[in-house]
């Protein structure tokens, strides 16, 4: 019989599937948290805008 | 006699590695300014953990109860110090132009990627998750997360994330010359100086606190302590402490941190080939996320009237402010009426929050595959 050198199997095809879960997982939060942040710093600037608006006016 | 020759007859050929790692880490620290807060303290750890019969290490040695109370028992000392960057840093470039949040966001492609090539050449789920997570750019976050997934690499994943953090200004230029044009990188940007309001600059940190929290639970304690250190600074009642946060507390933190992480650094854990595989997949790591920064800049010029000068988007990373620097740098090189440095410092900080908030998912994504 003959021994054949054994091929170590470095990839664990599971683990990987778990990684590519967690990239695009990921990716979908860091966008969410960040996007969902941008949008209220743009409503708060929007009414900062709103509120500087009415100083002028009542100044006038 | 033989008491005299007890220390030297135990020096390994690892031992001697570990010291010249020490003496290169000084080295970069004095000479080239790279990072001297942390590779300084790092590189001395270096050598004193691996000095044979150290009193250092050991159940009455000092590096091993800093370990255990620092940073093992509650990742203290990580988190701390973030307080001190949360002071350190002016969210106002930011709030005064909200599209630069995309960016942070953009930049943090690098981790993920990171983590799938750490996979592929058979790293476990918790080591790759921390390997990938030097991708952020970000020490105390590469820190926190390989410790709390229990990863085994964590003094290589720290000294990664510290050194390439200091190259910044060598893999950026290098990463964003790989994907642009040089008319890409000419695009010119007009500032336009908006005013935040106080109160906008209070509520952020306290929203950003919330809404992380929210969709990304795991990421509290790094995002709330970042976020904490920076209400201090804006809130206008708290000056000292303000000032407190940014030097006293930030200093000493750092000092403690960079020679705490050496105790993961004996020779025994770091002369192996993963130290190799470690510093090369964070290379790739940060230059992925400069890439997916610049490309994501690229793809928004598509519906953007104004085109934004691509280079912004690598300034998405966390190593702040280099990053911006380095960028605005490289506009003022191609074209000396190119001023770039408030939307780089923009995107830049919100690449701060980004890695945290990143570094939060994967450690939450992480530790529930692995049922931690």
């Amino acid at each position: 019989m003959i021994n054949l050198p054994s091929i170590p199997v470095i990839l664990d095809i599971a683990v990987f599937y778990q990684t590519l879960e967690i990239m695009w997982k990921g990716v979908v939060g860091v966008f969410a948290v960040l996007i969902i942040i941008a949008i209220v710093v743009w409503l708060l600037s929007l009414t900062d805008k709103r509120s500087a608006q009415k100083d002028k006016k009542q100044n006038k | 006699m033989d008491f005299l020759l007890e220390g030297i007859k135990g020096i390994t050929w690892q031992m001697l590695i570990m010291w010249a790692i020490g003496g290169l880490l000084i080295f970069l620290a004095i000479k080239f300014d790279y990072e001297p807060t942390l590779l300084l303290p790092m590189g001395f750890g270096a050598i004193l953990v691996n000095l044979p019969l150290t009193g250092a290490l050991g159940p009455d040695g000092i590096i091993e109860w800093l370990f255990k109370v620092g940073i093992n028992a509650s990742e203290a000392l990580p988190l701390i110090l973030f307080i001190g960057v949360g002071a350190m840093i002016d969210f106002g470039p930011l709030l005064s132009n909200p599209k630069m949040f995309l960016f942070g966001a953009a930049a943090q492609f690098g981790i993920f990627a990171a983590i799938a090539i750490a996979a592929l050449i058979g790293f476990d789920l918790k080591d790759a998750a921390s390997i990938g997570i030097i991708g952020a750019a970000d020490g105390p976050t590469a820190i926190l997360v390989s410790q709390q997934l229990g990863s085994k690499y964590i003094g290589q994943i720290a000294v990664a994330a510290y050194s390439y953090m200091s190259l910044v200004p060598i893999v950026l230029p290098f990463a964003i010359k790989l994907v642009t044009t040089k008319k890409e990188r000419l695009i010119r940007m007009t500032y336009i100086p908006g005013s935040v309001s106080k109160r906008t600059k209070i509520l952020f940190p306290i929203f950003v606190t919330i809404v992380a929290g929210l969709i990304a639970p795991k990421s509290v304690s790094l995002v709330g302590f970042l976020m904490f250190g920076n209400l201090i600074r804006e809130c206008g009642r708290l000056d000292g402490l303000s000032k407190t946060a940014q030097n006293e507390l930030a200093n000493l933190v750092t000092i403690l941190l960079g020679i705490t992480i050496s105790f993961s650094m004996t020779a025994k854990q770091f002369v192996t080939l993963q130290t190799l595989e470690i510093m090369g997949i964070g290379l790739i790591a940060f230059v992925f996320d400069a890439i997916a920064g610049v490309l994501f800049a690229k793809f928004l010029n598509l519906f953007l009237k104004e085109k934004v000068n691509p280079m912004i988007g690598a300034t998405g990373i966390s190593a702040f402010p280099m990053a911006a620097r380095v960028v605005h740098k490289m506009g003022l090189k191609e074209d000396n009426q190119n001023f770039l440095l408030m939307h780089a410092a923009g995107a830049n900080v919100s690449g701060q929050i980004a890695s945290v908030v990143a570094g939060g998912l994967v450690l939450g994504f992480a530790s529930q595959m692995l049922g931690l």
